[in-house]
């Protein structure tokens, strides 16, 4: 059989492309100034007083406007980089990159899925967790984003499922916290 | 628990936490060590320690 070689270049070329699609799409653009400078705090302050202190309230003690954009990159970075701090190796990323609202979300998925029982609505989760439906809305984004949840046609309520390693979390910290605030303005989570 | 009966033991702090097998919120506040006020009301919690 004689080979097209006519073919072969943009065969070639697709592929390539094809290649260096999927890996910008887990690689991570290097992290600006502000977002460095929440990661330096947070290396700073785990550890100390049993910190484990989450990405959120360091971005609030360093008057980073709230952004889910940039909370996610930061927090995609210590997912990515456990050589930052013995508290990430430890206790895990999950719970030092979600906000109580997230965790609790993903509680509440978590508990229903776990017990076969129905998956709750967005109204239920709202309910259960004490917000508004958009805030359950960026919340289930953002688990989704960070892969503990995965996008289910079949599931009901807001279409999603848990992944299997979220099922039984302990003992990881993954959707535990405990904050502190003081008087002095301080503010950190425990383990 | 520790820190506030240690470290922060002359200090106000406010915890706020949630029941493990729940989503139920929980806020406390101590003063001095001292809890003066739980949300719920209902809220059990243990102070102690060896």
């Amino acid at each position: 059989m004689k080979t097209k070689s006519w073919l072969l270049l943009p065969t070639l070329i697709a592929l390539l492309l094809f290649v260096s699609g999927v890996s910008a799409a887990n690689v991570q653009e290097p992290l600006n100034a502000q977002e460095q400078k929440v990661i330096d705090y947070l290396v700073k302050d785990w550890g100390e007083d049993y910190s484990v202190t989450s990405v959120d309230i360091a971005m609030n003690a360093l008057k980073v406007a709230p952004s889910d954009e940039t909370r996610f990159r930061i927090g995609n970075y210590i997912k990515a980089h456990p050589e930052l701090h013995e508290v990430i190796r430890r206790w895990g990323w999950v719970t030092l990159v979600l906000t109580p609202d997230e965790k609790l979300i993903a509680r509440a998925l978590i508990n229903a899925q776990r017990d076969n029982k129905p998956v709750p609505s967005l109204s239920e989760l709202a309910k259960a967790v004490n917000i508004k439906e958009p805030d359950v809305k960026r919340g289930l984004a953002m688990l989704e984003r960070y892969e503990i949840l995965k996008r289910d046609g079949k599931a009901g309520g807001p279409g999603f499922t848990v992944i299997p390693r979220y099922i039984k979390w302990e003992p990881r910290l993954d959707f535990v916290f405990h904050k502190v605030s003081l008087d002095s303005g301080r503010q950190f989570n425990t383990n | 628990m520790l820190l506030v009966s240690s470290k922060f033991a002359s200090e106000r702090v406010a915890i706020e936490d949630s029941s493990p097998e729940s989503t139920a919120r929980i806020r406390l506040i101590f003063d001095k060590g001292k809890v003066i006020s739980e949300e719920p009301a209902s809220t059990v919690f243990f102070l102690g320690g060896g």
